[in-house]
C-alpha cells in the first residue's frame, strides 16, 4: 500500500490528460472543420462540374438537333426533291405557254425603284 | 529483467521513430523518385484527350443553295472494363442498333476500355440508346461525334462536288481541290475522369478549340445546271452515247455557270472503283472533229494569211495529199468556197487548205496557244492536259487532218475556252469553278477573280470568225437546228469518227458535238453539248442533228432564265414554226 501511494504520487507518472484531452479535441475540431470545408468546396465543385456538363449537353443536344435539321430542310427544299413533287403532282403548277410571256424592256436612264426609295420631301 | 519507465518511454520513441522514417522515406521514394511513373499511370488511367469534332465546310451554289452539308451522326463506343453485366447491356440496347442480341453480348464481353461498337448511328438512335442506359442504370456505354457528308441534290452536279472518304478526306471533284479549305481543324480538351468514369469537370486541362471548315461558293449557277442536266439526260436516253458531256461557260470572264456528264453518280451512295465518277468534261480526251476547225480559220485570219472572202479551192470534195485523199462530206458541188463558207459548210478540205497556208509551226504555234496540249487550271482534280504533237512528230498528212480536229486529244473544256475566245474578243480565259471561300463568321478569304491567260488572237479577227460561226446556225450551214427563236446564235457542229484503239478509225461510230453561243453581238454563255458514240440511224449521226437540238433547247431556257432580252426582228414566222417543230419532235 505505501509503494502504491507513492507511486501515485510520483511526479514521474504524473500524466497530463486534461493538457491531452484538450489537444485531442481542439485537433478534432480543427480537423473535423478543415473536412468540412473540404466536403463542401469538392460538394460546390461536383455540383457546379455537373452544372457545366449538364449546360453543354443541353447545349450540344440542341447544337445536334439544329445540326441534324438543316440537312434535313437542305433536302426537302432541293431542287431534285422540289422537282420530284413537281412530277408527282403534289406542287400544282402551271406551266406559262409562250404566248402569256411578256418582255418588257426597261429604258435605262430611268432605272425601276421601289415606291420606298421616292423621297417624300 | 525490469525496464524503468523511461527506458520504455525510449525504446517506444524508437519504434516509432523508425516506423515513421520507414514511412517518410516510402513516402518520399513514391512522391519524389518515382513521382513520374506514378503520375503518368495515374494520368493514364483518369486523364483522357477528348477530340472536339471541326464541322466540315458546305458547299454553296452561285446564290448560296446548298450543295453539300453534313449530317451529324454518332459512333457508339463501348468500355468493356464498365461493363460488369454485358447481357444485360445487350438485351437493352440490341434492338436500338440492330445487331442480334448474342452477337452484341459476345462484342461487350471485354476487358477492353474502347470498343466501336457501330459507326454512323443517326442522333434520334443515340439519344434512345442514352435514355434506355440511364433508365436501366447501365454503364460502359458512350457517344463519340462524327458527320456523314450530305448532297442534297443527289446526282446532279455530282462529278463537281465529287465526294468524301468514311475518314472525311476529299476523294473526288471540289471536294478533293479544295480539301484544305473545307476540312477544318478538330479541337481537343484534356479532361479527367472519375473511377465510374464520369468526367471531373473542375479538373479539366489544356483546350484548343474546333476550328469548322470553310465554306466554298462555287460559280455554277444551280438554276442553270438543273437546265442544263435535264436537256442532257433527255439526250442521254433518246440517244444513249457511251458517255455525254455539256458545259455552260461565262465567255468574258471563263466562270463556269453548269457542267453536266453522264453517266453520272449518286455521291450519297458511294461504290468503290465506279467508273462513272469520271469527270469526263476535264478527263476524257477526244479527237473533237470539226469545231476544232474556229482554230484553223482563227488562226489563218489573224496571221493575215487570207481575209474571209479568200476564195479556197476544195478540189471538188476530194483532195489528194500524200497519197491519201481527203474528202469533203457531201459539198462536192461546191468547188470553191470562201473561208467563211470552208465554215459554213464545214468543208475538210478547206481547212487543210487554211492551215497549209500557215505553215505547221505556225499552225502548232496557234494550237498550243488556245490553250490545247495544256491543263485549263481549272480547280477541279485528275484534268488531263490532252495531246498534241509537236510539228517534229507529225505526219506528212497531220498538215491536212489536225486543221478538221483529227489527230490532235484535246478535252471538252479546252473547246469550250477555245470558242470562249473567239466569243470574247480573243482573250483565253481560266476556267474558274469556285468564286469565293468564306471563313466560319462568313468573311471572304480567298476569292478567285477571272483570269487572262493570253490574248490569243486579235478582236478584228474575233469578229470575222464570229460572223462566219453565225451562218453556221443558219440554212445555209449545218447547224440550223441549233437556232434559239429571237437569239442570234454562232456555233459550229462536229462529227468526228471515233479512233479505234487497234489503229484507223470506226466508219459507223462517231463523236458528236455542237458548240456555240449566243447571242452573237454580246455572248452570255458558251455551251459545249458532245455524246461521244451516239446510236441513230446513219442519216441522223451528225453534230447538227443529235447536239445542235440539244443546244437550241438548253439556249433558249437559258435566255429565258437569265432574263436575256430577244430581237424581236428575230421572231419571224419561220424560226417560230421552227421552235414549234422541235416542240412537237419532243426534243
Amino acid at each position: 500500500m505505501p509503494r502504491n501511494n507513492r507511486l501515485r504520487s510520483s511526479p514521474e507518472n504524473s500524466f497530463p490528460l486534461k493538457a491531452i484531452v484538450q489537444i485531442v479535441v481542439a485537433a478534432i475540431v480543427a480537423g473535423g472543420a478543415g473536412l468540412t470545408f473540404v466536403q463542401y468546396r469538392n460538394r460546390s465543385i461536383t455540383s457546379s462540374g455537373r452544372e457545366i456538363r449538364r449546360l453543354e449537353k443541353e447545349l450540344a443536344d440542341l447544337n445536334n438537333e439544329l445540326e441534324t435539321l438543316r440537312p434535313r430542310i437542305s433536302q426537302l427544299a432541293s431542287r431534285t426533291a422540289l422537282q420530284a413533287r413537281l412530277n408527282d403532282g403534289f406542287i400544282k403548277m402551271v406551266p406559262i405557254k409562250q404566248d402569256r410571256i411578256v418582255q418588257m424592256s426597261l429604258a435605262r436612264e430611268t432605272p425601276m425603284r421601289t415606291v420606298a426609295n421616292v423621297s417624300t420631301q | 529483467m525490469k525496464y524503468t519507465a523511461k527506458t520504455r518511454a525510449i525504446i517506444a520513441c524508437f519504434v516509432l521513430t523508425t516506423c515513421f522514417t520507414g514511412f517518410s522515406a516510402r513516402l518520399a521514394q513514391l512522391q519524389i523518385a518515382k513521382h513520374d511513373e506514378y503520375a503518368r499511370l495515374a494520368a493514364q488511367k483518369h486523364i483522357a484527350k477528348q477530340p472536339i469534332y471541326a464541322r466540315r465546310g458546305r458547299i454553296l451554289d452561285a446564290h448560296g443553295e446548298i450543295l453539300a452539308d453534313n449530317e451529324p451522326l454518332k459512333t457508339v463506343v463501348a468500355d468493356g472494363s464498365l461493363i460488369p453485366h454485358p447481357e444485360k447491356v445487350a438485351a437493352a440496347i440490341a434492338d436500338l442498333l440492330e445487331i442480334p442480341e448474342a452477337e452484341l453480348r459476345e462484342t461487350l464481353t471485354t476487358p477492353r476500355k474502347y470498343l466501336v461498337v457501330k459507326a454512323e448511328v443517326p442522333e434520334a438512335v443515340a439519344s434512345q440508346i442514352a435514355a434506355r442506359m440511364e433508365q436501366k442504370k447501365l454503364k460502359g456505354i458512350y457517344f463519340e461525334q462524327d458527320f456523314r457528308r450530305f448532297y442534297p441534290n443527289g446526282e446532279m452536279l455530282c462529278h463537281v462536288l465529287g465526294c468524301t472518304s468514311r475518314e472525311h478526306a476529299g476523294v473526288d471533284g471540289v471536294e478533293r481541290s479544295l480539301d484544305e479549305f473545307l476540312r477544318g481543324q478538330e479541337g481537343f480538351r484534356y479532361i479527367e475522369r472519375d473511377r465510374t468514369g464520369k468526367e471531373l469537370v473542375p479538373y479539366r486541362g489544356q483546350e484548343r478549340p474546333a476550328r469548322d471548315g470553310c465554306n466554298v461558293r462555287l460559280t455554277v449557277d444551280m438554276g442553270l445546271q438543273s437546265i442544263l442536266e435535264t436537256e442532257l439526260d433527255a439526250a442521254y436516253k433518246q440517244y444513249r452515247p457511251g458517255t455525254a458531256v455539256a458545259i455552260l461557260m461565262e465567255p468574258q470572264t471563263g466562270r463556269i455557270l453548269a457542267m453536266a456528264n453522264r453517266p453520272c453518280f449518286d455521291p450519297n451512295h458511294i461504290v468503290k472503283d465506279d467508273a462513272t465518277m469520271k469527270n469526263c468534261a476535264i478527263m476524257n480526251m477526244v479527237e473533237p472533229g470539226s469545231t476544232f476547225k474556229i482554230v484553223t480559220a482563227a488562226a489563218a485570219l489573224n496571221d493575215k494569211a487570207v481575209t474571209l472572202d479568200t476564195m479556197i479551192n476544195c478540189e471538188g470534195g476530194r483532195f489528194s495529199y500524200a497519197g491519201k485523199v481527203l474528202h469533203d462530206h457531201g459539198h462536192g458541188d461546191h468547188p470553191n468556197l470562201c473561208v467563211a463558207d470552208v465554215l459554213v459548210k464545214s468543208s475538210n478540205i478547206g481547212a487543210a487548205k487554211l492551215a497549209m497556208k500557215l505553215g505547221e509551226l505556225r499552225f502548232h504555234e496557234y494550237i498550243r496557244s488556245f490553250g490545247f496540249g495544256e491543263k485549263t487550271g481549272i480547280k477541279l482534280p485528275s484534268e488531263i492536259s490532252g495531246l498534241i504533237h509537236p510539228p517534229h512528230k507529225w505526219t506528212k498528212i497531220s498538215i491536212t487532218r489536225i486543221p478538221m480536229g483529227q489527230g490532235v486529244g484535246v478535252t471538252p473544256l479546252q473547246m469550250v475556252c477555245a470558242m470562249a475566245a473567239i466569243a470574247n474578243g480573243g482573250k483565253l480565259m481560266m476556267p474558274q469553278i469556285v468564286d469565293t471561300v468564306f471563313d466560319c463568321a462568313g468573311k471572304p478569304i480567298v476569292t478567285f477573280p477571272p483570269q487572262m491567260v493570253r490574248q490569243v488572237v486579235d478582236p478584228a479577227t474575233t469578229d470575222l470568225v464570229r460572223s462566219a460561226l453565225k451562218d453556221v446556225v443558219s440554212k445555209r450551214g449545218t447547224a440550223v437546228l441549233a437556232t434559239v427563236p429571237g437569239f442570234t446564235v454562232a456555233g459550229k457542229t462536229g462529227t468526228a469518227e471515233k479512233s479505234d484503239p487497234h489503229g484507223g478509225y470506226y466508219h459507223d461510230r462517231y463523236v458528236t458535238s455542237f458548240i456555240g453561243f449566243m447571242p452573237v453581238k454580246d455572248p452570255k454563255f458558251v455551251c459545249l453539248v458532245m455524246l461521244d458514240d451516239p446510236k441513230a440511224t446513219a442519216e441522223n449521226l451528225y453534230g447538227g442533228t443529235i447536239a445542235a437540238p440539244v443546244f437550241a433547247r438548253v439556249g433558249e431556257r437559258t435566255a429565258r432564265y437569265l432574263n436575256m432580252q430577244p430581237d424581236p426582228a428575230l421572231l419571224v414566222p419561220e424560226t417560230q414554226n421552227l421552235a414549234v417543230r422541235l416542240t412537237k419532235a419532243g426534243h
